[in-house]
């Protein structure tokens, strides 16, 4: 059996071999003025749950917007909802 | 220890006996229609062929570089243990999630093991009208 262990990622080891999938998360290696997140992170971070989240944006009471076919939603909406809620 | 693949995909996923699936395969183009853009998730199946002289702990490093710099970089070790016999290819899937492209342009998806480039798997990101635009 081969391990992997992965530094810098979402989650911190592989063992190869398993059938498990490494997941890399390339917003931890955006530069600072990142200012945007999924709809997963944002779940996340508010602690709501992602179908929640959709249910927002539909209604018109969370900022977002559409890249490819996901919804892309800026650090200030975050920190609005958190003000607020 | 070689890579003896490295195929972006739409989906990727392996079992414990070393087999592995693809979907959309060979991914080498992506098209934005504005940027930067941010790409949700794709998966990345590098398959690592490993012998007996790889015995004991190697240095693994797998990046995606643009033109302007690093997209993302992940290092970890891959150790191979003692009782490991033969050669064996081992399929290891790897999800990419919220990959961000600042640019159009050539991109590359490195892998490195113990220092040394293995392979490569060349993206294009290209910026294309809008639909409501084009009209």
């Amino acid at each position: 059996m081969v391990k992997l262990h992965i530094k810098n990622a979402s989650t911190s080891t592989l063992v190869a071999g398993s059938g498990e999938c490494q997941i890399i998360d390339g917003s931890t290696f955006w530069n600072c003025d990142r200012r945007e997140m999924s709809v997963t992170e944002f779940a996340d971070r508010a602690g709501i749950s992602r179908q929640a989240v959709v249910k927002m944006i539909s209604g018109g009471r969370l900022q977002a917007s559409m890249v490819g076919e996901q919804y892309i939603i800026p650090q200030e909406a975050l920190v609005r909802y958190l003000r607020t809620s | 220890m070689e890579v003896s693949d490295l195929i972006l995909a739409d989906y990727a996923a392996a079992n414990e006996r070393g087999k592995f699936t693809l979907v959309g395969a060979g991914i080498t183009e992506i098209n934005a229609i504005k940027l930067p853009c941010i790409h949700p998730i794709m998966f990345l199946m590098v398959r690592v062929k490993v012998t007996r002289q790889d015995l004991g702990r190697n240095r693994f490093d797998i990046r995606m570089i643009g033109e302007k710099g690093t997209v993302f970089k992940a290092e970890g070790n891959l150790d191979v243990p003692n009782e490991h016999e033969g050669e064996q290819l081992i399929p290891m899937p790897m999800q990419l999630v919220n990959m961000k492209f600042d640019d159009a342009g050539d991109y590359s998806v490195e892998v490195r093991i113990n220092g040394e480039l293995k392979q490569s798997q060349n993206l294009k990101i290209k910026l294309i009208p809008s639909p409501q635009n084009a009209a």
